[in-house]
């Protein structure tokens, strides 16, 4: 399954973000598109940490992909590095 | 580029790029905890949020404890016992999570965690790593 994310990335972005992780099929890799996305808070970096600890439930992978390097870095800072596939 | 910190209050603030960007995330959490204690029907799931936590802790203790070593850090030793002692409440929370059953239990155990998380804020962060961050300026 792949989820485009929205830019900005923020809090405001949770109610709609958090429910469709859920809907991924189990044992499937998550795929969160970050194409356009040009910046991001802690409040989307927490969501990531949730998003990852969901996807161990259901036994699934989560990548994110298309970050720029200004994404890059901010995960980068957060040692996101160490608990994703980023791309 | 910059992460803007805007949950972060002032008196949390360390003056360090990466270690406040890492804190602001548990302040996330504990904003996390606020909301199912305000709305637990439609709050993520505690289980999902003590999750991030360990996951949290691991990643952002391993990280300070890093820079410590590399700026020969006097007090690392015991800022480490320190961590080591916060870890273990971590998992001593999520082994009493684990132990409970109806939502009124859970709710409780929400606030309780937000206590605890409270306390690792002024205790830990507002002190214990400011010492550390004083030192690499």
């Amino acid at each position: 399954m792949i989820i485009q994310i929205p830019n900005p990335f923020n809090y405001h972005a949770r109610k709609d973000f958090l429910p469709q992780i859920q809907e991924n099929p189990e044992d499937s890799e998550l795929i969160l598109d970050f194409n356009g996305v040009s910046s991001l808070d802690s409040a989307a970096l927490g969501m990531l940490l949730m998003a990852r600890e969901q996807c161990k439930g259901i036994k699934g992978r989560i990548s994110l992909i298309n970050c720029n390097d200004t994404v890059k870095q901010i995960l980068t800072i957060a040692q996101f590095h160490m608990l994703f596939d980023i791309s | 580029m910059s992460i803007r910190l805007e949950l972060l209050p002032e008196e949390y603030r360390l003056g360090h790029l990466f270690i406040d960007s890492q804190h602001e995330i548990l302040f996330q959490l504990f904003r996390e905890l606020s909301e199912y204690c305000s709305n637990a029907e439609y709050a993520l799931d505690l289980e999902i949020i003590l999750g991030s936590l360990e996951t949290y802790v691991d990643s952002h203790f391993r990280y300070e404890e890093g820079l410590m070593e590399t700026s020969s850090y006097k007090d690392i030793d015991a800022h480490r016992e320190l961590h080591h002692v916060l870890e273990k409440q971590v998992v001593e929370k999520i082994k009493k999570f684990n132990a409970l059953s109806d939502r009124d239990d859970l709710v409780g155990f929400a606030r309780e965690m937000q206590e605890f998380l409270s306390k690792w804020l002024q205790d830990h962060i507002a002190e214990t790593d400011r010492k550390f961050c004083h030192t690499l300026q």
